[in-house]
């Protein structure tokens, strides 16, 4: 078996994962219990990627089908679990429960629950795990809906069985791009963005319902594409309009200021600084990555390099600011250190053509091991060094913080 | 004979003897040891003259003893007579010396009468004498006052003459003899003036006055003799006329018309010609001439110009001055300095003229010029500290200079970086020959090198030739050389980003300009030819000509830093080059983005011919293509996009899967009842395909290449028209449009992309999977269709 893992390891490096995957040539054939993974759940690998004298795991995993989504998922705080929503237009998709055991590197599937539809958009409750929100699509037809996960306990380990559907969000006329739950605590308010209007939501979980509370409209030229909730002012939204980043109000619902030419083309996420506030990070069609202070969307305070192609997603690490992880069409996850900018210390002005990359900002390490587009990045809800990607292909590698990025991390906050 | 003989004998023996009688020297004169028992020891004292007889007894025979009995009978009578002759001649002496005192005693007798005698006579004269003087002393005093009160009287009458003598002086010119008169009139007049001689003092001092002036006139009078003049000053000094004041009024009659010659009309017409003109208003009609056929403009010609007059005038001024006034060099000094300011100030002008650039020979002609100059005057005043004044002059126009032709240099730069506009008017395939980028390029790239080589060049030059007047500051001015170069390059590549950012933004602002477009990478491209042909270049003709430096000392660093200035060059390179390719990839993408975005794909009917965007897209890229061919090299044809062993294997390898994936897919599309089935083992066998084919390395490092940039650029589209795809949903005819187009691409691209072809046959097979796997119905389109459609479009194309 040890030798089968060493060979499995080196093999990865050259084949994609997925459903596909099971189809190896005779000489390779893993274990018929591993064979049976394969079929049924999708294959568990491990690579152990050595850097310096400390070895790096590197867990990996694979879906059946092209998938775009990967959410963090706190059931219970001692695991590292994530959500993955596969995208399949033909077949029924899934959702798997992953996780990563303490004592192996291993990622195991602990649930595999069915979805009609293509999973365009996937959010887990923050204060009710067990619920989540998809944004889906059936033949072009895009819809959203709020899902209860089944209890395991009631079921045999690996069988597989359909979400609960709670609630259709229905009533958006236009394409559905993301719903986004309250960001603080618990509270029954949703929003879910379309590519014209922004819609909150009265949930009602007990009455498996959903209500309509309001509705702003970005007008009808415009084609918002995602959007982030501010965890420190709940009244914020911002939205990803074409080129730039919209703010909204909640309690006036009217749109607040703008970030003009964000990216060029078209800003791909935003997400906010979970330590300060009115910053925003976002990633665009132009590959490059910036960091924003709402309050002065004229110059970006921070520029980072990016991808080689568009960068799809970024994502602030909830604990410790400086670190963040973007992924991009170029099949590579990047992780960055980027120094932390307060609102108010900061900003000389910086020359009009010079790049505002600070000098402590850099690339940590970029992560090659994807084969294909990488759509989906996921911070670990438990522990803070444990990040999860996905790309399209189907692929997730749960990969870590290397150790003398911790220690450097470790080193800033203490002096 | 005998006798005569015998007489000497014995005056011999005579003065023996009395010398013996007298002094002791005989005895010790024959000290020879002698026997005692011959003759000849008979006057030694222990002569024995018993042992002698007997001696002479045994020995001498009678005979013997005979003879010198006879012998010796013979000498005692001989010695008897020399006895005999003592006694009377000292007698005889005796005698006389006794007669002698007996005369002396009588002459003595007489002398004392005669000596009073003498006495009374002199006492009688004496008396005489007296009483002649006695009476004569009177008439003497008398004479002696009468004597003092003539000249007296002549004194007072040479005063009264004075006026009138001093008239006649003035009349005939003399004035050196009035002002001697006067001079020795001068301290009677003093003592007397106010009172007996008033009015002779008064005439005589407005007879000296106007002397005094005519004097200050001959003084300032040029036309007359030099001599004459310091003699008239020489005078004036005399008769205690202030010279300071004298010295004033004759740097007042003379330095406004120097200062003058210096700053003819400066004011009002600045600039050369201004002054020239100034020159010729003054009236100098020599320098008319002179200047005929000289650049006015040139800082020689104005140096010429301004030392002609200036510095001859100034001349003939001090050395009329010193020699009028050889005591008041210090005012000379300080009025020359004050001339010397404005001068350096004018040369400092006529080195730098307003109008453009001297060039380096006029500029050293004129510094030569100036030097010698300088060398003149300040042989003339030496104390004016003229040196140092020449050198910080000539240092500050030298570092004008350097300064300027740095600036100009970055101004020639800058101003090659313009792409001329290619004539709209004109066919396109006249607009193709005319390569407008390749030309700015080449010119740009001429003016870097050459104009700097040149530039150096000059410099080294004025190195040279003016070696003389740098020598204190060589290494100050090679470090100006060096940070001149540093500068230079450091403000280049800060104008080079600005012009790309605000390119950037012109196309940001969706302005694009082909122009604009083509610049970003004519600066990649002037970067590198920076990086690696200019600087070295620079830095050898450096090291070969301006060697040392350093004057900030060994700690420093040096002022120019090649390799610094290829590192900036070198990262601003793959900047420019990175921003070209994201601008055109960009556009390009944009274009290809509409084209997916645009459509309902769910509800597109069936695909009738190529879209038009795949025409817009092969335009730009042939757009790109054009510019790019224009200034890159094609670049080698090693296909290191692939890390495949076997080599050309690769190529048929990556292309079969295709092949076989839409013949599969062919024949599932005829047999729709077992679709299901079929669409998994199709899927399962082009994954397995996949798994063998090659991967594609989509993001390479870029190289200054036409196959790099121009893969790079189409792998970039292709990559966003695979992603854009992969967010729509297809129907069936939609998913055969977007195989339509991507066969019509496929076609195109791949003669563009000429390092690998395989990139875009493998991109666009994965637009194709894309859109399959996001087609609800995924049948694809039957080859003899697809072909058909493709030579239709073709066949309309062309």
């Amino acid at each position: 078996m040890e030798i089968l893992k060493v060979i499995e390891a080196s093999w990865i490096r050259h084949c994609e994962i997925s459903e596909r995957n099971a189809f190896f040539p005779q000489q390779l054939k893993p274990s018929s219990h591993q064979f049976a993974r394969c079929v049924k759940t999708g294959v568990t690998w491990r690579v152990d990627v050595m850097q310096g004298a400390t070895a790096q795991h590197a867990s990996a995993y694979g879906v059946k089908y092209q998938a775009r989504c990967i959410v963090p998922y706190v059931l219970d705080p001692q695991r590292t679990r994530f959500l993955v929503g596969t995208q399949s237009l033909r077949e029924e998709n899934e959702v798997h429960v992953i996780t990563l055991p303490d004592n192996s590197s291993d990622i195991v599937c602990e649930g595999l629950y069915t979805h009609q539809h293509e999973i365009w958009d996937l959010a887990v409750c923050p204060f009710q795990p067990q619920l989540i929100s998809t944004v889906y699509a059936s033949v072009g037809e895009y819809g959203a809906a709020l899902w209860r996960i089944p209890d395991r306990s009631k079921a045999g380990h690996l069988n597989v069985q359909p979400l609960q559907n709670v609630a259709s969000l229905d009533g958006h006329t236009t394409t559905i791009k993301c719903t986004l739950w309250w960001p603080s605590g618990e509270h029954n308010q949703l929003l879910s963005i379309d590519s014209e209007n922004l819609f909150i939501w009265d949930l009602n979980t007990e009455q498996r319902a959903a209500k309509i509370q309001a509705r702003l409209s970005a007008g009808e030229l415009h084609h918002m594409t995602g959007g982030a909730w501010d965890p420190h002012d709940v009244t914020k939204v911002a939205t990803a309009i074409e080129s730039s980043v919209q703010m909204w109000d909640l309690r006036s619902m009217k749109q607040s200021s703008r970030i003009e030419q964000a990216h060029s083309i078209q800003v791909r996420d935003i997400d906010f600084n979970p330590k300060r506030e009115n910053i925003l990070i976002t990633a665009g069609d132009d590959s490059k990555i910036r960091v924003w202070d709402v309050k002065m969307p004229g110059m970006p305070l921070r520029e980072l390099p990016g991808h080689s192609h568009w960068t799809w997603r970024v994502r602030f690490n909830p604990v410790y600011e400086e670190l963040v992880l973007s992924a991009g069409t170029d099949s590579v996850v990047n992780l960055w250190h980027v120094s932390p900018v307060s609102s108010s210390q900061d900003s000389k002005p910086k020359s009009p053509y010079g790049s505002p990359k600070g000098p402590l900002d850099s690339l940590m390490r970029a992560y090659t091991e994807h084969e294909d587009s990488v759509y989906g990045i996921a911070w670990s809800a438990r522990d803070p060094w444990v990040f999860a990607s996905l790309s399209y292909d189907g692929r997730v590698m749960v990969d870590s913080v290397p150790q003398n990025v911790r220690q450097k991390i470790a080193n800033h906050g203490k002096s | 004979m005998a006798g005569t003989e015998e007489m000497d004998e014995k005056a011999k023996r005579m003065r023996a003897l009395l010398s013996s009688f007298y002094g002791e020297d005989a005895g010790s004169q024959p000290p020879t040891p002698v026997r005692r028992d011959t003759l000849q020891g008979i006057n030694m004292p222990d002569f024995d003259s018993d042992r002698y007889i007997q001696s002479l007894l045994r020995r001498t025979p009678l005979e013997g003893l005979l003879q010198k009995h006879v012998e010796m009978a013979a000498e005692i009578k001989n010695l008897d007579s020399d006895m005999q002759m003592l006694v009377y001649e000292n007698y005889n002496k005796f005698i006389s010396a006794t007669d002698t005192i007996r005369r002396m005693k009588e002459n003595v007798a007489g002398i004392e009468s005669n000596m009073d005698q003498l006495l009374e006579t002199v006492t009688a004269v004496r008396a005489k004498s007296d009483g002649i003087n006695s009476s004569l002393c009177e008439r003497r005093e008398r004479i002696e006052e009468l004597n003092g009160t003539r000249s007296l009287l002549r004194k007072i009458q040479f005063i009264f003459d004075l006026p009138k003598r001093l008239r006649a002086f003035l009349k005939s010119q003399e004035y050196a003899k009035a002002v001697k008169s006067y001079m020795g009139a001068l301290p009677i007049l003093k003592a007397y003036g106010n009172t007996s001689f008033a009015a002779c003092r008064e005439e005589s001092e407005q007879i000296i006055d106007t002397i005094a002036q005519k004097l200050q006139a001959q003084v300032a009078d040029n036309s007359i003799a030099l001599e004459t003049r310091a003699e008239a000053v020489k005078l004036l000094q005399q008769l205690e006329y202030p010279v300071g004041r004298m010295v004033e009024s004759y740097i007042a009659t003379h330095w406004p018309r120097l200062m003058a010659a210096l700053q003819v009309v400066e004011p009002e017409t600045p600039g050369l010609v201004g002054r020239l003109q100034g020159w010729l208003k003054f009236g100098t009609k020599k320098l008319e001439e002179t200047n005929e056929g000289i650049d006015p403009t040139s800082p020689r010609a104005s140096m010429e110009v301004l030392n002609k007059d200036f510095i001859a005038d100034l001349t003939q001024t001090a050395v009329t001055y010193r020699a009028l006034f050889p005591e008041e060099e210090k005012r000379l000094t300080e009025a020359a300095l004050k001339l010397f300011n404005e001068y350096f100030v004018n040369v400092q002008k006529s080195l730098q003229p307003k109008t453009g650039n001297p060039s380096i020979v006029e500029l050293t002609a004129a510094l030569n010029i100036l030097s010698q100059d300088t060398g003149i005057l300040s042989k003339l005043v030496p104390d004016a500290g003229l040196p140092e004044m020449t050198e910080k002059a000539v240092e500050r126009a030298i570092q004008q200079h350097v300064v300027a032709m740095f600036s100009d240099l970055y101004t020639r730069i800058i101003g090659s970086l313009v792409i001329e506009e290619p004539t709209l008017t004109k066919e396109g395939e006249e607009a193709r020959n005319q390569k407008p980028l390749r030309a700015a390029l080449d010119n740009a790239k001429r003016v870097i090198l050459f104009d700097s080589v040149e530039l150096l060049r000059d410099l080294r030059d004025l190195l040279e030739k003016c070696g003389g007047l740098l020598q204190a500051w060589r290494d100050s001015y090679i470090d100006l050389v060096q940070a001149g170069f540093q500068d230079l390059f450091t403000k280049l590549n800060d104008h080079f980003i600005q012009l790309s950012s605000s390119s950037q933004d012109q196309v940001i602002a969706s302005k694009s300009q082909t122009a604009s477009q083509g610049l970003v990478l004519m600066l990649a491209l002037l970067s590198v030819y920076i990086q690696q042909t200019a600087v070295p270049k620079i830095t050898e003709v450096i090291g070969a000509s301006f060697v040392g430096g350093g004057a900030m000392g060994f700690e420093a660093r040096p002022a120019f830093v090649p390799s610094e200035v290829c590192r900036i060059f070198f990262a601003s390179g793959e900047k420019f080059l990175h921003e070209y390719i994201d601008t055109q990839a960009r556009k390009v993408s944009i274009l290809i983005r509409k084209s997916v975005e645009t459509p309902n794909w769910l509800k597109y009917k069936e695909p009738r011919d190529v879209r038009m965007f795949a025409d817009l897209l092969l335009q730009e890229v042939s757009r790109v293509q054009l510019e790019v061919e224009h200034v890159l090299d094609q670049g080698s044809n090693r296909s290191h996009r692939r890390t495949d062993s076997a080599g050309s294997g690769g190529s048929s390898r990556s292309n079969a899967p295709s092949m076989r994936d839409s013949a599969s897919m062919r024949e599932s599309g005829n047999h729709r009842t077992s679709f299901t089935a079929r669409a998994r083992s199709r899927l399962l066998e082009r994954d397995v395909a996949k798994l063998f084919k090659q991967k594609v390395e989509l993001f390479t490092k870029i190289e200054f290449t036409q196959a790099s940039v121009m893969s790079t650029i189409i792998k970039m589209c292709l990559k966003t028209f695979q992603e854009c795809v992969r967010l729509q949903t297809f129907n069936r005819s939609g998913y055969n449009q977007i195989q339509v187009d991507a066969l019509y691409l496929r076609d195109n691209l791949r003669e563009k992309v000429f390092d690998n072809e395989t990139v875009v046959d493998s991109l666009l097979d994965e637009v194709c999977s894309a859109a399959a796997d996001r087609c609800i119905d995924p049948v694809p389109l039957e080859a003899a269709i697809l072909d058909r459609l493709i030579e239709a479009k073709k066949a309309k194309g062309f």
